[in-house]
């Protein structure tokens, strides 16, 4: 799990808690970035390698639920954890209920701390992982022709060349080329690989609605 | 049941007629003589006696009542006075103050057995008095069993009315002999009671109202506490929480197969620095949260004030409030209870976060200033950009009760108020519609008592 590229970022305005955080964190060998404020933080780009955020809910400035509600609005994913010295029921609900992966409250213990940090960062390494897979796909799925597209949604719901014919009211013949040219843009090599890319990009939902 | 109920006669023969019988009752004729001649110095001594109690601090209440019920038996030529407390709802006696003369054995007055015939006469009023023991009931007799064990003669229990009820009771009690109780020496003896009820009354009452100020400002202290609590368990938990992860840090760094014993002294060394802080706080809290008498003292008031700052930083960062402080430099010290006053301060501190709450349209500022006046008060002020005060509600400001904020109990500027004013001080708000409230309080420079 100590993928070397990994890192969690720490925002939190006491210099001494920031130490030893940072301290805690090399122990065991996590790489660690801190910030006094989350204006600093919010100038720092977005990392590439998995990462979490540890944030301190009561900060002068910018609370941590304001740091939040930014990266959602800037459609960053990265996985918060909240840490903070006193929490109010509402205030931990609406810090989950925006994506929290947890709120947790200072002092806290090393081992659930450091669960929770490696749990941010799995999740975040799954979600970069997919990302990547998805703009790949989307980039394959982008060289496709309307007719292809109307192919490709048809396909996935089970559909034989001569069944599809009949709906675009077009040649079995035709089907079949144009399915040919589909699977080889997509880099498919079978049906069911298809089958889960119209997955991932959200085509099968939509032909099953319009069918 | 020798009980009888006596008014006071208008006529004032009584005086010297009472004081005829009385001495001749149990003196022989040259003592008589001797005390006739005393005999004006009785209104004297009970002119002298209510106006000396009037006079007398409060302060000074206890010892005065003590030093004159001893002139009194020696005026009355008794041999003991108690005055006890009846209460409403006990049936027992409470003695509040006595004097007997040294030669008399240690009498029973501080018995707690119930005495419910006694008390119950008393309370309506009635007197309670013998001669001679065997002049009483068997019930009274066994009710005042261990009075008359160590050798009472004769008494009298003079019920005395406080507010329409009989709230004390003097007891006059003769012991080396025994003595009648005429009628016209008995309005003399509720005459005397009743000047020694009204000033332990005011003792005692000016006792409660004491209590009860050192209560609410123990409350206010509690509520305000209330509203610091969240911000205290922030301020706290960051040096704990330092603590606690530089500690699991160094653990794991010993426990690396080649322990990393640099890193390890780097933690302790903050662990060291982290709890000294942690420990400050408390001291702070404890501070705050003691109950504590009046005690005055010099000390330099912009320390003071830089330890309420710190105490409400934190509070202040999370609203978004500039905080500020203008302390002159070299104030002479200020005097007085230093823990009261930063308990002012706070509340004025917090008053003015509330205040600006709701600024949006400009910087939320709060300023504290320290001016010292021909080094003889020293002012804070405490100055906020709120949207400030209209004259009406500057008016009230200071009252019980009164509050401008939703959720005010309306105590916290009634309570600084009562603590400046028992500091010599003053205070006041001043306020520009629109532009934010000063409030100020002044406290002088020397200590008189102490310096």
């Amino acid at each position: 799990m100590n993928e070397p590229e990994s890192t969690v970022l720490v925002v939190d305005d006491d210099d001494s808690f920031r130490r030893s955080l940072e301290r805690l964190l090399h122990s065991v060998s996590l790489g660690v970035e801190t910030f006094s404020s989350a204006q600093e933080f919010m100038r720092r780009p977005a990392p590439d390698g998995p990462a979490c955020l540890i944030l301190d809910m009561r900060m002068p400035g910018m609370s941590g639920l304001e740091v939040q509600q930014g990266l959602v609005a800037n459609g960053q994913s990265l996985p918060i954890i909240f840490l903070t010295g006193h929490a109010t029921v509402p205030m931990s609900v609406r810090a989950l209920k925006t994506g929290a992966i947890d709120f947790l409250q200072k002092p806290v213990e090393d081992q659930l701390l450091l669960d929770t940090i490696h749990q941010a960062l799995e999740q975040d390494r799954r979600a970069k992982a997919q990302q990547t897979e998805h703009a790949r796909l989307q980039r394959w799925a982008d060289t496709l022709t309307p007719r292809e597209r109307d192919v490709f949604g048809l396909v996935v719901t089970g559909l034989v060349n001569k069944e599809i014919a009949a709906v675009l009211g077009t040649s079995e013949k035709t089907v079949k080329i144009q399915r040919g040219r589909l699977m080889q843009k997509m880099h498919a090599p079978s049906l069911p690989h298809l089958v889960r890319m119209a997955d991932q990009l959200g085509l099968g939902l939509l032909t099953s609605k319009s069918t | 049941m020798n009980t009888a109920v006596q008014e006071i006669p208008e006529d004032t023969s009584w005086v010297a007629k009472g004081f005829n019988r009385v001495l001749a009752d149990r003196t022989p004729r040259r003592q008589v003589q001797a005390v006739l001649e005393k005999r004006p110095r009785f209104e004297t001594f009970l002119a002298d006696l209510s106006t000396a109690f009037v006079r007398v601090p409060t302060i000074a209440l206890h010892d005065h009542i003590q030093d004159r019920l001893q002139q009194l038996v020696t005026f009355l030529a008794i041999d003991c006075i108690t005055l006890v407390e009846v209460s409403a709802d006990q049936s027992t006696l409470h003695p509040l103050y006595s004097y007997a003369l040294p030669d008399l054995p240690s009498q029973g007055a501080n018995t707690v057995e119930p005495q419910p015939w006694y008390t119950a006469t008393l309370r309506r009023g009635e007197i309670v008095h013998f001669s001679r023991p065997d002049e009483l009931s068997a019930e009274a007799r066994a009710e005042l069993a261990s009075y008359l064990g160590v050798g009472c003669r004769s008494s009298l229990t003079m019920p005395l009315m406080m507010d329409g009820e009989v709230q004390y009771a003097m007891v006059f009690s003769s012991f080396h002999s025994e003595r009648t109780w005429p009628d016209e020496l008995i309005p003399q003896l509720r005459l005397v009671g009743e000047i020694f009820a009204n000033a332990v009354n005011r003792k005692l009452s000016t006792e409660v109202t004491q209590r009860l100020q050192q209560d609410l400002v123990h409350v206010t202290r509690v509520v305000m506490l209330g509203e610091l609590a969240a911000t205290l368990a922030h301020e706290l938990s960051r040096p704990l929480a330092a603590i606690l992860s530089n500690a699991q840090a160094a653990h794991r760094f010993l426990a690396m197969e080649s322990p990393q014993l640099e890193e390890v002294q780097e933690a302790l060394d903050d662990v060291l620095v982290d709890t000294r802080r942690a420990a400050k706080l408390l001291q702070r809290l404890r501070a705050l949260a003691k109950k504590t008498d009046l005690k005055r003292t010099a000390f330099d008031a912009n320390e003071m004030i830089r330890e309420v700052i710190h105490l409400v930083a934190g509070e202040a960062s999370a609203r978004g409030i500039s905080l500020r402080l203008h302390l002159q430099d070299d104030l002479p010290y200020m005097c007085g209870d230093r823990v009261q006053l930063q308990q002012v301060l706070l509340n004025l501190v917090l008053n003015a976060f509330e205040a600006i709450a709701d600024v949006s349209d400009r910087r939320r500022e709060v300023l504290v200033r320290t001016v010292c006046e021909l080094s003889e008060v020293i002012t804070v002020s405490v100055e906020d950009s709120g949207i400030g005060l209209e004259e009406d509600a500057l008016q009230h400001i200071f009252d019980p009760f009164f509050s401008t904020k939703a959720e005010g109990m309306g105590m916290g500027l009634a309570i600084s108020r009562s603590i400046i004013m028992t500091h010599h001080g003053r205070i006041w708000a001043m306020s520009c519609p629109g532009r934010g409230v000063t409030m100020s309080f002044s406290i002088p420079t020397e200590c008189k008592e102490t310096v």
